[in-house]
């Protein structure tokens, strides 16, 4: 590569990491929608290496936090399953649509997308996905959820709809470098049924994949900085397992309001920005 | 705790195998990192940055193999297909490369 990489303390490095790796792990994102905006527009790296250093983060936060997360029994492994078939198709398509599209029309698409939800995930934050009735049957994408205690059931529903958003998930995330948590977790709240902590949680046991996906083909292409990206990661590591932690002694209610105020955030700075 | 009859979940054994590979890559990767970092190493580095890379592999083959053993055949076929795209990938990948 011949873009110039500034020279970043790694201690701000790591620090950066585990910030992004902490709020990601909550809201189970990968933190790429913080990362690669601060890393080119307040530091200055490069676009495509701040992607690639961005990619092997979502790999540390997605792997650390699963760990706790499987634990707790939160990760619907079938359903992770099933929507990362669309996600993988949705990597493919990504590449196809990108010809159609301009990355400015990309971009607007995607800030309307996260504005709208961000609005829809406020508006029902106070509604729960969870049955107390445990004779309801979750279904085989469905399943049980232990919170203080207490067991509730889940069910799937708009699954066509759970499956576009992981297509289009995909489609993003070769598209822009990014996990795709950001679509998933708010429609699996907002629209198919899934508690935020499931849906979180399943979330980031799958972008975890769709990244090391993408991850392998900027590896061999040189644009993995070492050293830069294992600072971000290194720091990315402690942070993800604090969030995933964190997460359990936060209200679903207060996750989503977060999760919703981000989406706006996001939304409106994709929106102002020209690529 | 999951209820009797929770035929959603995966075997406690399965679950078990996946958090192990997953923690065993995060720890691993983690401990190189930080001594690549701190004996400003690259090779440890990029050997740290490459068995993180492949961590998320390792839990796609885990999940695989466990779903097979479980008989659980229509969710160990998505699995593998999922394997499938992951290793065209690496290998697209080391073409490029």
């Amino acid at each position: 590569m011949n873009e110039a990489i500034p020279h970043i303390p790694a201690l701000l490095l790591a620090a950066i990491g585990a910030a992004t790796g902490l709020v990601g792990a909550m809201l189970g994102l990968g933190g790429g929608v913080f990362l690669v905006p601060l890393l080119t527009l307040a530091l200055g790296v490069p676009i495509r290496i701040a992607i690639a250093a961005s990619l092997v983060s979502v790999i540390a936060t997605a792997s650390a936090s699963a760990t706790v997360n499987l634990s707790r029994g939160f990760v619907n492994v079938r359903l992770g399953l099933a929507l990362e078939v669309a996600t993988s198709l949705g990597g493919l398509a990504g590449g196809l649509a990108a010809a159609a599209l301009s990355t400015r029309q990309l971009f607007l698409l995607f800030a309307v997308t996260l504005g709208a939800m961000g609005l829809v995930m406020a508006a029902r934050a106070g509604k729960r996905n969870v049955i107390a009735d445990l004779s309801v049957e979750p279904g085989r994408l469905g399943g049980y959820l232990t919170e203080a205690g207490t067991t509730y059931v889940y069910r799937l529903k708009r699954m066509p709809l759970a499956m576009a958003v992981s297509l289009a998930a995909g489609a993003v995330s070769g598209l822009l470098g990014l996990g795709g948590g950001i679509l998933k977790v708010p429609a699996l709240s907002s629209f198919c049924g899934i508690p935020i902590r499931i849906a979180s949680a399943t979330s980031t046991f799958m972008i975890g994949v769709t990244a090391a996906a993408s991850a392998f083909i900027y590896w061999s292409r040189g644009d993995i900085a070492v050293p830069l990206a294992s600072a971000v990661a290194l720091g990315a590591l402690p942070g993800s397992l604090a969030g995933a932690r964190l997460a359990e002694h936060v209200q679903a209610r207060s996750l989503k309001m977060v999760m919703a105020l981000v989406l706006l955030l996001v939304g409106a700075r994709m929106a102002m920005t020209q690529p | 705790m999951k209820p009797a009859g929770a035929d959603q979940a995966l075997e406690p054994g399965l679950t078990r195998a996946l958090e192990l590979a997953l923690g065993a890559g995060v720890a691993l990767s983690g401990a190189l990192l930080f001594a690549g970092l701190a004996l400003d190493q690259l090779a440890l580095m990029r050997v740290g940055l490459l068995l993180l890379l492949f961590t998320p592999v390792a839990r796609v083959v885990v999940l695989t193999v466990g779903l097979f053993h479980q008989k659980d055949w229509g969710f160990a076929v998505v699995s593998l297909w999922i394997l499938l795209v992951l290793l065209s990938s690496i290998s697209l990948g080391s073409l490029l490369g």
